[in-house]
């Protein structure tokens, strides 16, 4: 398999739900590829098609119109799924069984045999903080602890590619720095990871590319760098009188910051004037720092931005 | 290339396995096989009582067999209709469907895994079952062995025939009224199926009537407890062919559409 090669391939999809005058279109003619080890996110906020696009890929949902294709063959084959690991959104693991059982169920349904089932469960509970819970029942676990083994069944016939519907779903904190870090390794042994999530934090520092959806489109399909890149804002906050408030600072119109005042500057040679201009006319700077807008900032002004050229 | 279809076919058997393996696991943790089998133990020690006491004429002897006999059916018909009524709703509620299908599974090996667990669990509590009620019953030395064995192949078709409705009604039927249907059918079937037929002679309709309970699987024809217990000699071959023939193609025509409809499912 040569890096290029598309692992993930929507094209034209159309999901509808219900029948006639009912219908209801969740996805509405995206097309998108995912390519071998890349890492992309899949952003939108609750009912996009998030879930839709994802079960079709998995072959759970059947398009309406366009088609998906996972390595190459169609989406829900047997072929095709042999080479990927699926998280679903929510999932109430067997109450009856244990821990160790589950993944014994899963992995041998991946084909895996006894011996490297019994090599392979143990260290992967060590991984996913589920150490010594092999032999507990199920309905002893946490929601928290259900995702953990999620992920573990997800992961345990080391597939090539990695299809994750809300990742993070049902984690607390630590729980969403050790998926972290077995993503980030999973990444660096070239493992394709595709999924959907509401912690944008979380894409920013997972993915290479994020596509986001809105409404059943795509509204926008870049790589994380690009998109942060523009987003670049400075802030100075700083302490003045308002009589003598350089013209270079009040274009920018600044807002009241307890004693004194703070400004957004979009542009690095502006900034840099307003540093000098505020400076000469005696002005206490309290901070100056570059601001990021984080890509959740940049999803609501975008989703934000569809919303109201649609109600227009 | 034989080598290769060899092993597919090998692959398929492991795989029936594995989810045959999670039903047996879940009707082994649940309590409604403890439950039936107290409810056996009771029976068993009325049985002791009996003994104890003692049988005064062969009448008291067949009723107590017949029983025995009637209990082991029906508690194994209750633990299949709780078990395969229960099996799809259970994973599409509960959403672990998904990462079962999301492994290299056709559909319809997880239907005819869950089949063939359901049905082989019904086969031994029928078996758990009948060793309480038909071993430990009072026996009659005269009646045919040959019919025995007819009458235990039977009830082994109708727990496989019952699973399979049991399956494919689910995916059509809300739990409940699934659960009644099932019980209606193996419980009340041949009662109801001859009320139909007396009516439908007098109905306009009444070959219509008669068309649709040809399609309707009738239980009651693989229940041969009381031809046994009351010492009537074995069925014919012609008979006993004709019966599993009947077990046979309506079990298959159920589950070919109990996979053709989960198939075409959206989940």
């Amino acid at each position: 398999m040569n890096q290029s090669e598309t692992v993930i391939e929507v094209r034209n999809l159309v999901v509808e739900y219900g029948r006639g005058a009912n219908t209801n279109q969740a996805v509405r003619n995206i097309s998108f590829q995912i390519k071998k080890g890349e890492s992309v996110g899949f952003i939108g906020a609750n009912g996009a098609g998030k879930t839709s696009t994802i079960k079709v890929i998995m072959g759970f949902l059947f398009p309406a119109k366009g088609e998906a294709l996972v390595f190459g063959d169609k989406a829900g084959s047997v072929q095709s799924r042999k080479r990927i690991g699926y998280l679903p959104e929510v999932a109430l693991y067997y109450p009856f069984m244990k821990a160790r059982e589950l993944l014994e169920l899963y992995g041998g349904l991946h084909g895996l045999n006894s011996r490297a089932l019994k090599e392979k469960i143990p260290p992967l509970l060590d991984q996913l903080g589920l150490k010594d819970k092999g032999e507990v029942l199920l309905k002893n676990f946490s929601k928290g602890m259900q995702q953990r083994l999620g992920i573990a069944q997800a992961i345990i016939a080391d597939p090539e590619a990695l299809v994750f519907d809300e990742l993070s779903s049902g984690l607390d904190p630590l729980g969403r720095y050790e998926l972290r870090h077995v993503l980030l390794d999973l990444k660096q042994k070239g493992r394709t990871i595709f999924f959907s999530s509401h912690e944008l934090t979380e894409v920013e520092s997972l993915c290479d590319r994020v596509i986001m959806i809105h409404e059943g489109r795509i509204v926008t399909e870049s790589p994380v760098a690009d998109l942060m890149k523009p987003l670049n804002l400075f802030e100075i906050i700083f302490s003045l009188d308002s009589a003598s408030m350089p013209p270079v600072v009040t274009k920018f119109n600044p807002t009241p910051e307890g004693d004194g005042y703070r400004v957004l500057i979009d542009d690095i040679a502006a900034y840099s004037e307003a540093l000098s201009a505020l400076a000469s006319a005696g002005a206490v700077i309290r901070s100056a720092s570059s601001k990021s807008r984080t890509l959740e900032e940049y999803f609501i002004e975008l989703v934000g931005e569809k919303g109201e050229k649609q109600a227009v | 290339m034989n080598a290769q279809a060899g092993s597919n076919d090998l692959r398929w058997v492991r795989l029936h396995f594995i989810i045959g393996k999670g039903v047996f696991l879940e009707i082994l943790r649940r309590k409604d096989l403890y439950v039936l089998i107290i409810l056996s133990l009771l029976y068993v020690l009325g049985i002791l009582v009996i003994h104890l006491v003692g049988i005064e004429n062969p009448e008291t002897a067949n009723f107590l067999q017949n029983l025995g006999m009637s209990l082991a059916w029906f508690f194994a018909h209750i633990l299949m209709l709780l078990n395969s009524s229960r099996q799809i709703p259970d994973d599409l509620e509960n959403h672990t469907i998904y990462p079962l299908l999301a492994k290299p599974l056709k559909r319809s090996h997880y239907i005819l895994g869950k089949w063939e667990a359901v049905s082989l669990s019904g086969v031994l509590s029928l078996f758990i079952f009948l060793f309480f009620g038909w071993l430990l019953a009072p026996g009659q030395m005269g009646n045919s062995s040959l019919l025995l064995v007819q009458t235990l192949i039977l009830y082994i078709l109708s727990l496989a025939l019952f699973s399979a409705l049991g399956l494919f009604l689910s995916l059509l039927l809300p739990r409940s009224v699934n659960a009644i249907v099932l019980g209606l059918l193996v419980f009340l079937g041949g009662n109801i199926f001859d009320i139909v037929k007396i009516r439908a002679q007098n109905a306009r309709c009444g070959a219509l009537w008669n068309w649709i309970i040809c399609y309707i699987p009738d239980f009651s024809l693989f229940n041969l407890t009381t031809r046994y217990t009351d010492g009537i000699g074995p069925l014919s071959s012609m008979q006993f062919a004709g019966l599993l023939s009947y077990g046979f193609i309506m079990t298959a025509v159920v589950l070919y559409l109990a996979v053709k409809v989960f198939e075409r499912r959206r989940l």
